[in-house]
């Protein structure tokens, strides 16, 4: 399902909520509209009355009805406002759903490399964007037709002429304009959402290089281009918002021109005797009210245009770089037993290992070869930036080989299924990854059903324990911005206990230790190597100290492994 | 050689002249209302003015047309003359609505475009090392002005018409009928009193709601960063359900907000329709006959519909301002850091314009008692003396965040000293123009950008008068061949955003061949061989070494690499404290 088409068609809950926030925007239309109508009705029908034009009326039940509809349309409309942003935070539920769902449907290699770059923020505004179509689009353009589906009626009930005019000027004619105004808008609207991000992209690079610009003296020629192209993009909005006032003031004289017929038909009708004089006065000040619901509409179109270009970037998002098995196999991870696995006999096989980032690149892996046998346990150390980083990647199946072979268990990773490969080799990051969430949840990402002893075991082989006895929500601590700030070190520990948590029977440890004290990281691998003992563990490390145990200890230099000069 | 002139220049910078920048921009609370033309505020004053007359004329000929019809009985035909004209004022309410849209489009346009190049304007004086990284600046630039849009687009033309339609029409409902106009005027419990009424609830409304939002957007982007980590513990199904459990939450305490914050135009909404309903009541019982007090009995059905028909009309402004108050919230909270960027500091205050001392072949540079420390920081330099004589190469030595690349950055003119002065050939750094300044010095930093266009591009900008053959020695020198023969346009690659990715030593060794490229008396390069092997450095410096001797080149190179030890004349360790000076190490090519 597109983007857009989640947008138009909400879920159950939310669209039983949009309709009812049509519902009152309509209660609220209709209410006002014969709040003047009646009122306008008393005054015609005292006046005619005072006069003996007419018999005398009763002012009670009409004076009645006015107070009624003038509390009616302010409960209504106080209710709708409240209702429509309730829709609208539904839609929000929906809209983010979907697009993490889009994104999730990327494979890992392919988000782990649009980590850095301005992507997912992109993402973001966007879905932020998105966010204002219910309330902004898709409320007033429903009820508008709605409204004047009603008016049709009630016109028609008091003489089909007037019904006619009604569907011709509101129905018809006042839509056509719209449709117009949006087909002439869509260039500009396109446009806009093309340069938008080039637009963007030149004034980052142009700032990043500010320094380089300036050191050549060429700040000023590039300033130039970025204020011409920020002029340009202006341009395509000021012509959008050109269309937006011509349709403004089309669609404001074409509704206006309808009142005139509903109001010139009406004396007619009068003069003919088959309307009388009170009604007369109902139909134009109730007319009034479609000027008021058609005006708004014209205005949208900017905001359309920007609404389109955000889905269709969201949508964009989950065609490229999509992994064959989707959503569903998150499931695969509840079933493996928490023990784990013993059936299996863990072992690597690199080959003539070759990595370049690009075609053009260094390598930054050159041939490179290595044999780890189930239940092995090796550290890789080497200064930093000699690929050690990037070997772990390749195993945890975050990068593919541009030449070479990494088996697993006889058969090339590669071709193994992503499920069975990420359900059973563990990977720490060197970055520390935590989410805004509880500190619970965060250690159930690795398995959704451990129960709280069990987060309390993970956390206690990473020395945590006494900060989690600080702690007054304990397990339920919130982590990040709003809650426990952490350090780098103890956000370190609690992904390694997440870590530990899985049913991993292959672990890549990338820089473990990083950010930990001499003394706990000491403490910690101490408590950490009966739990390694079993599992094949590539240790990655500049430092060869404070780390568990290991069988074997290889150096990494320029892409390739020397035997530790230890 | 120039020797120091007048030392007590040198040793007090507040001799040195400030050259007078352009004035600070007025920051009081109007600066948002004068940044739009002046024209704005007189030609949206006479539109609603033009707008409440077309009003008044619009209910005056529907209500005489409705009294000729309905008291007088007066035949259709008799009414037509009547109805064009109420055609033509209909038709030019729309037309006027329409003007106001498409003028106030352009102004909008305007004051962006105009601010956005004040924007820069300011970057390219000041730099943008004062704000939070390139990503702040680009956000003030791009997003904050743009927030601006609705207070030009929406707020500020509604709070005119706010003010004159609602005068205007309480006026001529006045001279129909004093006692509807008393009526209206306290319905409207002075309009003013429900604007801050109205503008509380509304600022606290878009406050909290925007506040939530922007939280919820900040969580999100947390949830899709780390969406790799996600997928590597298959923890998908969890991840949909927090962000579904979460924006439930802030649906939650969002609603309670929005709860009470809507009341406060609810209040709005019922003082019109109140309004309305005990005009119709007033008016009703008046024509009836049931009153007699006041003017009620010179009441007909002309004034009375009038006054009606005036009513919401009454309302109608304000009530669309109180919907734009969030435009007006949304550019109060953008002001603060376009403010704050528009009065950035330069980074040259003493610099001077028409002073460009011609570029000599070879250029002496003499530090005098320089101090220099970052804003909050101890200071990194205290009291620095060097002489660096005409075409000699010394090398910067010392442990990482000693002070080298910050040197390098004085002797740019990127830093100013605080106390102390630097000159080149007797000639102030801190005065000479930008633009002499820019031929004098050729500067490679450690983290070099290139640009998005060809390889070839990237290297010629350095020097507009360079030709191909320049530009493709230069690569040659900076081992820019090596992986540019990789691909298969060779130079012509398009590099940057839509072209190749370049590692960042790639992109180093493109940015070395552009300083090549530029034939200055000075060179600065801060570790320019950081991403090469051995071979490939020893090949780099010596290619440098011929160039250099070639141009007579004063070179100052910061690195940590023993290679370039023996390439320089002189040796000098950044300390804590003091600098100390080394002999080259024998063997220079």
């Amino acid at each position: 399902m597109t983007t857009w088409s989640t947008l138009l068609r909400p879920s159950g809950t939310t669209l039983r909520w949009m309709l009812l926030a049509i519902l009152l925007a309509m209660v609220t239309i209709v209410a006002g509209a014969l709040l003047l109508g009646v009122s306008g009705w008393l005054i015609a029908a005292s006046a005619m009355a005072g006069l003996g034009l007419i018999g005398m009326i009763d002012i009670f039940v009409p004076g009645a009805a006015i107070r009624a509809f003038a509390v009616g349309r302010t409960v209504a409309r106080y209710l709708e406002r409240l209702i429509s942003h309730h829709a609208t935070l539904g839609q929000l539920a929906d809209l983010r759903v979907h697009s993490v769902k889009r994104l999730l449907q990327r494979s890992p290699e392919a988000l782990d490399s649009m980590k850095n770059g301005d992507t997912l923020s992109r993402l973001t505004r966007d879905v932020d964007t998105l966010d204002h179509v219910f309330p902004k689009l898709i409320l007033p353009a429903i009820t508008a037709l709605a409204c004047t589906f009603l008016a049709v009626l009630a016109y028609g009930w008091l003489h089909a002429r007037l019904a006619w005019i009604t569907l011709l000027v509101y129905a018809l004619v006042i839509p056509l304009v719209l449709w117009v105004a949006g087909k002439t808008s869509a260039v500009s609207g396109q446009a806009l959402a093309r340069i938008g991000p080039e637009v963007r992209a030149h004034l980052v690079e142009s700032l990043a290089g500010l320094r380089t610009l300036s050191s050549i003296g060429q700040v000023a020629p590039r300033f130039d281009e970025v204020s011409q192209r920020n002029r340009a993009f202006v341009q395509h909005q000021l012509d959008l918002r050109r269309v937006e006032a011509i349709a403004h003031g089309l669609v404001a004289m074409l509704a206006y021109c309808g009142v005139w017929l509903l109001f010139l038909s009406a004396l007619q009708l009068l003069g003919q005797g088959l309307l009388s004089g009170p009604i007369v006065v109902v139909l134009v000040l109730s007319s009034l009210a479609l000027v008021d619901l058609w005006l708004p509409l014209a205005n949208g179109w900017l905001f359309l245009a920007t609404c389109r270009a955000s889905a269709d970037r969201i949508d964009q998002l989950g065609q490229a770089g999509q992994d064959a098995d989707v959503i569903t196999a998150s499931s695969a991870a509840v079933n493996i037993p928490t023990s784990h696995c013993t059936d299996g006999h863990p072992d690597f096989s690199i080959r003539n290992l070759c990595f370049r980032y690009q075609p053009w690149g260094d390598p930054v892996i050159a041939g490179l070869n290595l044999d780890l046998t189930a239940g092995q346990r090796i550290l890789i150390g080497g200064a930093s930036g000699c690929g050690k980083t990037t070997l772990g990647k390749l195993l945890a199946g975050l990068l593919t080989p541009s030449s070479g072979v990494i088996e697993f268990e006889g058969m090339p990773l590669t071709r193994r299924p992503g499920p069975e490969v990420r359900s059973r080799i563990g990977y720490l990051a060197q970055q520390t990854v935590l989410f805004n969430d509880s500190l619970a949840n965060n250690l159930r990402l690795a398995r959704a059903g451990a129960s709280d002893d069990e987060l309390r075991e993970v956390l206690d082989i990473v020395q945590l324990s006494p900060l989690l006895e600080q702690l007054p929500d304990g397990l339920d601590t919130w982590l990040g911005e709003s809650g426990l700030s952490v350090s780098g070190g103890e956000a370190r520990r609690i992904a390694l206990a997440r870590l530990l948590l899985g049913p991993f029977d292959c672990l890549i440890l990338d820089e473990p230790m990083a950010g930990l004290d001499d003394a706990t990281a000491g403490v910690v691998a101490a408590a950490l190597d009966p739990f390694l003992r079993g599992r094949t563990v590539l240790m990655l490390s500049h430092e060869r100290s404070h780390l568990p145990g290991v069988d074997r200890t290889l150096s990494m230099s320029q892409g390739l492994l020397l035997p530790s000069n230890e | 050689m120039p020797t120091i002139t007048s030392s007590d220049r040198i040793n007090n910078p507040d001799a040195l002249q400030k050259v007078p920048t352009e004035p600070t921009p007025e920051l009081d609370s109007d600066w948002l209302r004068k940044q739009a033309p002046r024209w704005l505020v007189p030609v949206f004053t006479a539109l609603s003015m033009l707008e409440a007359l077309i009003v008044l004329s619009q209910a005056a000929l529907v209500a005489t047309l409705a009294f000729d019809a309905l008291v007088v009985q007066a035949a259709f035909e008799a009414l037509i003359p009547s109805l064009w004209l109420l055609l033509a004022v209909l038709l030019a309410r729309g037309a006027v609505q329409g003007v106001r849209q498409w003028l106030i489009a352009g102004v909008s346009a305007g004051v962006r475009i105009r601010l956005r190049r004040r924007l820069l304007h300011r970057f390219s004086l000041s730099g943008i090392d004062q704000l939070n990284g390139t990503g702040q600046a680009a956000t003030i630039f791009d997003e904050q002005i743009e927030a601006l849009d609705g207070y030009y687009q929406r707020f500020l033309p509604q709070s005119i018409s706010a003010l004159v339609i609602p005068a205007v029409l309480i006026i001529a409902v006045f001279s129909q009928d004093w006692l509807a106009g008393l009526l209206l005027a306290l319905a409207v419990p002075l309009i003013p009193m429900f604007m801050v009424l109205v503008g509380l609830g509304a600022q606290q409304l878009s406050e909290t709601h925007y506040r939530s939002l922007a939280q919820l957007s900040g969580w999100f982007l947390d949830q899709v960063q780390g969406a790799s980590t996600i997928r590597l513990f298959q923890a998908e199904a969890a991840a949909l359900t927090a962000v579904a459990d979460r924006t439930e939450q802030l649906r939650l305490t969002t609603m309670r907000v929005l709860r009470v914050a809507f009341l406060s135009s609810a209040v709005l909404e019922f003082f019109s329709a109140v309004a309305i309903a005990t005009l119709a009541i007033y008016v009703g019982m008046g024509l009836l006959g049931y009153l007699t007090v006041g003017p009620a009995e010179s009441l007909t059905l002309a004034s009375g519909l009038f006054v009606l028909l005036l009513a919401p009309e009454i309302f109608l402004p304000i009530r669309t301002l109180s919907q734009g108050w969030h435009d007006r919230a949304d550019a109060k909270g953008a002001l603060a850091s376009i403010k704050e960027a528009l009065v950035l500091a330069p980074t040259r205050p003493f610099a001077r314009p028409d002073f460009s001392p011609a570029v000599t072949e070879a250029c002496r540079i003499d530090l005098n008692q320089v101090d220099f420390a970052y804003p909050g920081r101890r200071p990194i330099l205290r009291s620095k003396d060097l002489t660096i004589h005409a075409g000699e190469r010394i090398l910067l030595v010392g442990p990482s965040g000693c002070g080298k690349s910050t040197l390098i950055h004085l002797l740019a003119g990127f830093l100013q000293p605080q106390h102390g002065g630097i000159q080149f050939n007797g000639h102030h750094l801190a005065e000479l123009s930008q633009e002499s300044l820019v031929a004098h010095v050729s500067w490679l930093g450690q983290r070099p950008t290139v640009f998005s266009g060809t390889i070839a591009e990237n290297i010629g900008m350095g020097w507009r008068d360079a030709n191909r053959e320049a530009i493709e020695s230069m690569a040659n020198i900076a081992r820019v061949h090596e992986f540019a023969e990789r691909m298969p346009e060779g130079l012509n690659a398009v590099i940057g955003e839509g072209g190749h990715g370049l590692s960042g030593g790639q992109a180093q060794r493109v940015a070395l061949a552009r300083a090549l490229l530029r034939p200055c008396p000075v060179v600065l390069l801060d570790e320019p061989t950081a991403s090469l092997d051995h071979a490939g450095e020893h090949a780099v410096l010596a290619a440098m070494d011929e160039l250099f001797k070639l141009r007579n080149c004063t070179v100052v190179y910061a690195s940590h690499r023993r290679a370039a030890m023996s390439w320089v004349d002189r040796i000098v360790e950044i300390g804590d404290d003091q600098w100390t000076e080394h002999p080259a190490k024998a063997g220079k090519t």
